[in-house]
């Protein structure tokens, strides 16, 4: 059984180095890196757009997440998760009409409230493990304890820093890689997906690839990141 | 009193109504001759610890702390009628003392009545006695629901079996002493006595 345990561990380590290697040593060994100009103002905006709407969607994804699992509100969550299960130019084309009405198409708003849109079911979906049945007893015993909702929110989070911490990443991480609602909604200011879109269709692959490595590495560490705090909270 | 029955009889149902938890079909809940059917568990004035273990996310001096503020009481006094008062200086607390902590936090509310759902079943031995000598230390009127036999004999003054949803009841509690005795061929015990230089517990 070690024997064969070990086999499956090095299959395992092999198929993720293929995964990430397929990726990233084709574009290493054939593209000469150029990195056009306009990279670092769009990763800029896209930082502080994830940013702002990681702070605005993580207290929406709390309440969501607490209301929907532990006081009887099941049934709606659907209605702010179903964003996950469509393409992302569906919710943009979705939000088109009102973004249009309110004037706000292609601004920084569009771009911080898309995201909103799309990284606030990611958020309910890590913290529901926070709220599930598993914890159902801290929850009836602090309600008897007269204590109201916000208050037990509030332990909640305290008793689980590393979710509350991964699930600002995964957040973060997806308002920072979003791309399909912006193509509709949201094309300026140009945040790092739209920015290589649009190296790949005005300057050809090369410029594209260099972008797209740095993004790579980017998202390397970050997942890196999510794995440790991953490791940490079920310690 | 205690509440005695089998898995799945109903007894964490029951309890489960009575703080307001689960909706009653009929009937009426009235707490002092005051009805709290429609109340919900935080105006029941119910003090209710569940079966599986509460794991604060607080040290247990900020826990006595943050619900002394809340209820505007001392904790002290009462961490000394529960014979208690060296958990105020833990850091990190076992099963059985987190369940001696939410019991002396319930008890900072000074709740009319208290709801205990097996609050010792997955303790130990020790933790187990401790937990029913504070509990008889505070003199206050206890729904305690088990499925051991031993332990009802133990604890109750008033003894309820519950099946299938049904309560039936009371029963004469002839069993206590004999109760006793068995609890006292157990070393545990007669260790924990020793410790503690105490008479038998006599709940």
């Amino acid at each position: 059984m070690t024997g064969m345990s070990g086999a499956v561990k090095f299959l395992v380590l092999f198929t993720a180095l293929l995964y990430f290697g397929v990726l990233v040593i084709p574009p290493i060994a054939t593209q000469p890196p150029t990195l056009p100009p306009g990279f670092e103002t769009a990763l800029a905006t896209t930082a502080a757009a994830s940013t702002i709407s990681t702070a605005i969607s993580l207290p929406a994804s709390l309440l969501f997440a607490f209301y929907g699992l532990r006081r009887g509100l099941a049934p709606v969550m659907p209605a702010v998760t179903f964003s996950t299960a469509v393409p992302h130019t569906a919710v943009g084309l979705l939000l088109l009409p009102l973004f249009a009405r309110l004037g706000v198409v292609d601004t920084f708003p569009a771009v911080v409230a898309a995201m909103s849109v799309v990284s606030t079911p990611i958020g309910v979906g890590t913290l529901s493990t926070l709220f599930s049945n598993r914890n159902k007893g801290l929850d009836e015993f602090l309600q008897t304890l007269s204590l109201n909702d916000l208050a037990i929110i509030w332990l909640y989070l305290r008793s689980a820093p590393t979710t509350v911490a991964s699930t600002v990443l995964l957040m973060w991480l997806r308002s920072f890689s979003e791309l399909g609602a912006f193509l509709i909604v949201g094309m300026r200011p140009a945040t790092v997906g739209v920015y290589l879109y649009e190296t790949f269709l005005r300057l050809g692959t090369a410029p594209a690839v260099t972008v797209a490595l740095l993004v790579a590495v980017f998202g390397l560490v970050f997942s890196t990141l999510l794995f440790l705090l991953a490791r940490a909270a079920e310690r | 009193m205690v509440i005695l029955g089998r898995n799945g009889s109903g007894k964490s149902t029951l309890l489960q109504t009575l703080a307001g938890f689960i909706k009653p079909v009929k009937g009426a809940i009235t707490v002092d001759g005051v009805d709290v059917t429609g109340l919900p568990p935080s105006r029941r004035n119910m003090g209710y610890i569940p079966q599986e273990p509460v794991k604060l996310p607080l040290t247990p001096r900020q826990a006595l702390e943050y619900f002394g503020r809340f209820y505007g009481r001392g904790y002290m006094p009462l961490l000394k009628e529960l014979g208690v008062d060296y958990l105020v200086e833990k850091r990190d607390v076992s099963v059985g003392e987190g369940q001696l902590l939410a019991l002396a936090l319930v008890m900072l509310r000074d709740p009319a009545i208290l709801l205990l759902d097996e609050p010792v079943s997955s303790l130990d031995y020790l933790n187990k006695l401790s937990f029913w000598k504070a509990l008889k230390n505070l003199r206050k009127p206890a729904l305690v629901v088990t499925h051991d036999p031993l332990e009802a004999a133990y604890i109750a003054d008033l003894l309820y079996v519950i099946e299938d949803g049904k309560v039936s009841g009371p029963y004469p509690n002839t069993m206590r002493e004999m109760s006793k005795e068995a609890l006292q061929t157990f070393n545990l015990y007669e260790k924990l006595r020793a410790e503690e230089n105490k008479g038998p517990y006599d709940c």
